[in-house]
This record gives C-alpha cells, sequence and structure tokens, in this order.
C-alpha cells in the first residue's frame, strides 16, 4: 500500500535539492544540473513498488532514484562540488551517480544506452536464478532512439524481466501516430499508458513487476505528463484536500527538508577538495 | 600438447573457460546453432545449452549493451561480432559505455566483458569484411585491445581476456585462423595482457607488427637476412595497454624501427608507437621511423594485396632503412 505522505517527502526532498543546485549551477559554483523535469512522483511512485533485491535503471535525468534508495545528499553535494567523499570520485557529470548496494545502474548519456543495459542485467539475474526485475526510466524523446528498440526487440525475444517506464512530457516532436504504450506491440511487449498520480503508477509498475518476475515477461508504461502543470504542487493541494496533511504540516515538511539540505551542503562545503591524485584516476580495474 | 590452428585453440579457450566459470556466457549472431560464422563457438550451444550460449537478433549495438548489462551484474560474457567491420554500429555501447562504466561509476561496477571480432583482410572480403579499427578502440581510454598472431598466444590471450575486470576488444586475424597450425596446450593457460613477444631476435632494424602481418614481417626479414641485415620482430599481442618497454629496448639495441599494420597510415596505431619510441629512444635513433601501412583509401576487393603491407612492400622499407 503506497503511502502518500512517504511519496511527498521523497518528492519534494528531491525537488527542493533540485533547487538548490540549480542555485550553485546558476552561481557557476557547480557544472549543468540535468533537470528531472518535474517528473519526481513518477519517479517515487515506481521506484516504490520495487522490490529491495531489484533495479533501477535511470536515465541522467532520474538521479533522484538513488536519494529516494537511500543516497545521502550530502553524497549529492560531494559529488556536485568536487569534494572527498563523492561516491563517483569526481568522474561523473551531475546526475550520473550510480551505487551497487541501491541497486543504481549507471545513466547513459547522449542515448539512452542503459536501457540496453537493463535487458542483460535481467537476463543475467534470470541466469543466476534471482527473480529480480529492472525498472528503466526513459523519455518520449528516448523512445526515438535505436537503444529503445533494441531494448524492446532483446527482451521482448527472451522475456526478460525489465519493465519500462516512459515519462511523456508532451513535447511536440515529428512522430508517427502510434501512442507510446503501443510501440511494443511490434516486439509482443504489452503497454499501459497511466496519468501523473502516484497511486496509479504505483499500482502499474507493482502489477507488471509482479508478471516479470513470474516470466510473464516485459512491460511498456507511458506516463502522461503535462508541461503546464507541476504535479508535485497539485499532488501537495490534493492531500491538503483530502485531509491527508495540514498545510501547517507541508509547510514543517518543507522546512525540514530544506535544513537538512542546508546541512548537507555545508557538510560538503567544509569536506577537503578531491584531490589532485584522484583526477584522471587509472581507466583500468587496479 | 596438440597441434591446432587458430579457430580451435580459440575454441578450445571458450570452452574451458566455460567450464571453469559458469559466469562466462557467449553472445552474438549465429553463435550457437550455427557455431559463428568462422566456427569459433562450434559444439558449445551442445555443451552449455541456450541459457550460457545466445544466439542473438542482427543488432551489434544490443548485442554488446546487452553484454554490458551482464558484465554489471557479475556475469563474463564474450560477445562475437561477426567481422570488426560490423562493429560500427556498437561503437556508442564501446566507447561511451562499457569503456567507462567502471570510471564513472567510480569503481562502483565493473564491465568485465570481452568483445571479438575477426579482423583484417586478404581473404577476398572487400569493404566490409577486411577492415582493421583497432585505432578507434585504443584511442579510447578504459579499452584493452588484443590481437594474436598465432594459435597458442590466440588461447592463452582470449581466457586472459576472459578473465580480466576491464572490457576487452579481442581482435582475431581472419587470415590467420585455419592458415597456421602450430602445438598449443591442451590444458587452460593465461598469456598476460600487456606483454609483447619477441619472434625474432635481430640486430639492425626492430620491425614492430600484429596480426596477420607478422608473417609478412617474418618473410621479408628472411629475405633481407640474404643481404645481411638482421631484423628483429616484435609482436605487441595486446595492441593496448602496449608493452613499450619491451619495443624500446629493441630500438636501442638496434637503432631502427619499422611499424606494419594493415590500417591505413593516417592516425594508425603505428603513428602512436613511433611517437612513443621517439619520446623513449630518440637519441639512440640511426635512421627516421618508418610505418609500411595499408593506405588511406576504404579497403579495396580487387587490388587488395596492393593495399596490404605484404612483404614485397615491407623489404624495400627494411632495406632504405638499413642504408640510411
Amino acid at each position: 500500500m503506497l503511502d502518500p505522505i512517504v511519496v511527498l517527502e521523497h518528492a519534494l526532498r528531491a525537488r527542493l535539492l533540485e533547487e538548490r543546485l540549480s542555485l550553485l549551477a546558476r552561481a557557476r559554483h557547480i557544472g549543468h544540473v540535468p533537470s528531472a523535469q518535474k517528473a519526481e512522483l513518477v519517479l517515487v511512485a515506481a521506484a516504490l513498488a520495487l522490490e529491495p533485491s531489484d533495479w533501477i535503471a535511470p536515465s541522467h535525468r532520474d538521479w533522484a532514484c538513488a536519494l529516494f534508495r537511500g543516497l545521502s545528499l550530502d553524497a549529492f553535494f560531494r559529488q556536485a562540488l568536487g569534494r572527498a567523499g563523492d561516491p563517483t570520485l569526481g568522474n561523473a557529470s551531475l546526475g550520473g551517480i550510480s551505487a551497487r548496494a541501491l541497486r543504481i545502474l549507471s545513466p547513459s548519456l547522449p542515448s539512452p544506452a542503459h536501457l540496453v543495459h537493463a535487458c542483460g542485467l535481467a537476463w543475467a539475474a534470470r541466469l543466476r536464478g534471482q527473480r529480480e526485475v529492472v525498472l528503466a526510466f526513459t523519455s518520449e524523446s528516448g523512445v526515438e532512439s535505436g537503444d529503445f528498440h533494441s531494448a524492446l526487440n532483446f527482451s521482448g525475444i527472451h522475456r526478460l524481466p525489465v519493465v519500462f517506464v516512459v515519462k511523456n512530457l508532451g513535447v511536440e516532436l515529428p512522430r508517427p501516430p502510434v501512442p507510446i504504450r503501443e510501440k511494443g506491440i511490434a516486439y509482443g511487449i504489452e503497454g499501459q499508458s497511466c496519468p501523473n498520480e502516484p497511486e496509479a503508477i504505483h499500482r502499474v509498475v507493482a502489477s507488471s513487476c509482479e508478471r516479470a518476475r513470474e516470466g510473464e515477461g516485459p512491460f511498456l508504461i507511458e506516463v502522461e505528463l503535462s508541461p503546464k502543470v507541476d504535479p508535485l504542487r497539485a499532488f501537495e493541494q490534493s492531500l491538503i484536500n483530502r485531509g491527508l496533511i495540514s498545510a501547517e504540516s507541508l509547510f514543517a515538511l518543507r522546512r525540514n527538508l530544506l535544513a537538512d539540505i542546508s546541512s548537507a551542503y555545508q557538510s560538503a562545503l567544509e569536506a577537503l577538495p578531491l584531490s589532485q591524485g584522484s583526477i584522471g584516476a587509472e581507466p583500468y580495474a587496479l | 600438447m596438440t597441434q591446432k590452428n587458430m579457430v580451435k585453440a580459440l575454441n578450445e579457450a571458450l570452452y574451458q573457460e566455460m567450464a571453469r566459470d559458469d559466469r562466462v556466457v557467449i553472445l552474438g549472431e549465429d553463435v550457437g546453432k550455427i557455431g559463428g560464422v568462422f566456427r569459433v563457438t562450434e559444439g558449445l550451444l551442445e555443451a552449455y545449452g541456450e541459457a550460457r550460449v545466445i544466439d542473438t537478433p542482427l543488432d551489434e549495438g544490443g548485442i554488446v549493451g546487452v553484454a554490458i548489462g551482464m558484465a554489471v551484474y557479475g556475469l563474463r560474457p564474450v560477445a562475437e561480432i561477426q567481422f570488426a567491420d560490423f562493429i560500427y554500429p556498437a561503437f556508442d555501447q564501446i566507447v561511451n559505455e562499457a569503456a567507462k562504466y567502471r570510471y564513472r561509476s567510480g569503481g562502483e561496477y565493473t564491465c568485465p566483458l570481452v568483445i571479438r571480432a575477426p579482423v583484417g583482410g586478404g581473404i577476398k572480403g572487400g569493404l566490409y569484411h577486411s577492415q582493421s579499427p583497432e585505432a578507434y578502440f585504443v584511442h579510447t581510454p578504459g579499452l584493452k585491445v588484443v590481437c594474436p598472431s598465432n594459435p597458442y598466444d590466440a588461447k592463452g590471450l582470449l581466457i586472459a581476456a576472459i578473465r580480466d575486470d576491464d572490457p576487452v576488444i579481442f581482435f582475431e586475424p581472419k587470415r590467420v585462423y585455419r592458415a597456421v597450425k602450430m602445438d598449443v596446450p591442451d590444458e587452460p593457460y593465461e598469456i598476460p595482457l600487456g606483454k609483447a613477444r619477441i619472434v625474432r631476435e635481430g640486430e639492425h632494424i626492430t620491425i614492430v607488427t600484429w596480426g596477420a602481418m607478422v608473417y609478412e614481417a617474418i618473410a621479408a626479414a628472411e629475405e633481407v637476412s640474404r643481404e645481411g641485415i638482421s631484423v628483429e620482430i616484435i609482436d605487441p599481442r595486446t595492441l593496448w595497454p602496449i608493452d613499450i618497454e619491451t619495443i624500446v629496448r629493441s630500438v636501442q639495441k638496434t637503432g631502427r624501427i619499422v611499424v606494419v599494420h594493415e590500417a591505413p597510415r593516417t592516425c594508425g596505431l603505428g603513428a602512436e608507437i613511433l611517437q612513443l619510441v621517439t619520446e623513449r629512444a630518440f637519441l639512440h635513433l640511426q635512421a627516421p621511423p618508418v610505418r609500411v601501412t595499408g593506405w588511406d583509401t576504404p579497403f579495396p576487393y580487387t587490388l587488395e594485396n596492393e593495399n596490404l603491407p605484404l612483404a614485397h612492400r615491407i623489404v624495400p622499407a627494411l632495406i632504405a632503412t638499413a642504408k640510411y
């Protein structure tokens, strides 16, 4: 059962972190911050439908997935600021955090190559006798790439336990008049579109993960986002309207999260800069 | 110890590694039922089953991308690209993904996969079955690049590549596949990556070459030996990271170096090798470093023997270098 307050807390933390990082980027203290494009609710609701042993293959805009799974705010700031303790050792650009312990794959750029990695990972897990599922995110632009079609083809043929979630921002692109959810049909993959509502997303991801776990193969979910609406604000308002949170509690939550973010930022600022020795680290395993 | 050709030696390496380590899986176009376009994977499907010997769609980017996912999980995939000429659709997956996965994840993940591909000309393959693209991959930090020249090295290097924790591009000179037989141990063994082999010792000129061109270098060395020119031949075996120490030691002795490779001349690996030698042994050089390479053209069909740096093109370069 999805707790809407937990969803709100995760999504709001990610939003506030992005806002703080974006301020630092505008002040040229850190590099470019890939925006989640207001899709935090999709990421949280989908990620919370997974078992702890399942994997997430995020795009570079989905870095908040690592946050939901327990990576500290401090780690994000250390990466952004190039401080000791950066989990990527100064190597990844912003948005590029991965974590094996949290089962978060390394996001790909510029193409959504990670969708194909998700297939290999799911395949490997099955070969090792594990009932693990891979949740792979991309966008409406990603579905135009060859990697997307490679991923659908391989996962469709071998009935791999991968759940693809496409965040459709509704950006006008020239494309054939086929809904994204139907792009899997030629590969034998069922699809479904879903409104940008946490409960609905959580439900469809949970059920598609379960069928994938039972050997019924991949599934394609299209979540329709509207660029004109901020879904997080709308979600906050709906929780207030439903009496699930008061305006005062929401304010307090926001204040506490901002305090956590400021404290993490301060702690990262005080950390030592990455040493020169860590820059240009050996490109091979030691 | 049995006489084996390179196809048999590679097949044996794969068979034995799959027996030793159940994380080793094979994937590629026609690697299962057909046993690979050159039969390097013949019999593996029967021995290890469809779960570990996987026939894939004709999609090189997909093959390598899936192999990356498997490697990241902890398997040891060996992907086959039918010809090195077909590797370019997988270029993004190799260069931007496999090569960078360990680096960009700060060591959270490694990407231990091998990508095998037949390479080089000399079989009347024309434009798209003859290329030697090693320089693209040598230029990419994070990749190791291997090219054996004989069955013994092929087996030991492939086993070492499979056991390595980094992605390895493993080029197999198709002209040598069945042309050479030699004693190859029946048991598994490793030849360490990054160690060159001195094919032949000599005093006057060092030739650095690999793959099928090793045999052309030997023929050229034989021919000039009749004129009193003694040639040392070094086969790096691992093209990157290259064993520059062995090459430099040889040049310090001979004072002359000729690099021979099939790939086009401009920005070929030969240029890098000569620069590395120049930086380290400049004052030992008694003649300008020389390249004998493929021409700067696409690989031709009819005139392939004019394009390849065969012995008849190496000999004049050796004589000119010796007389400089």
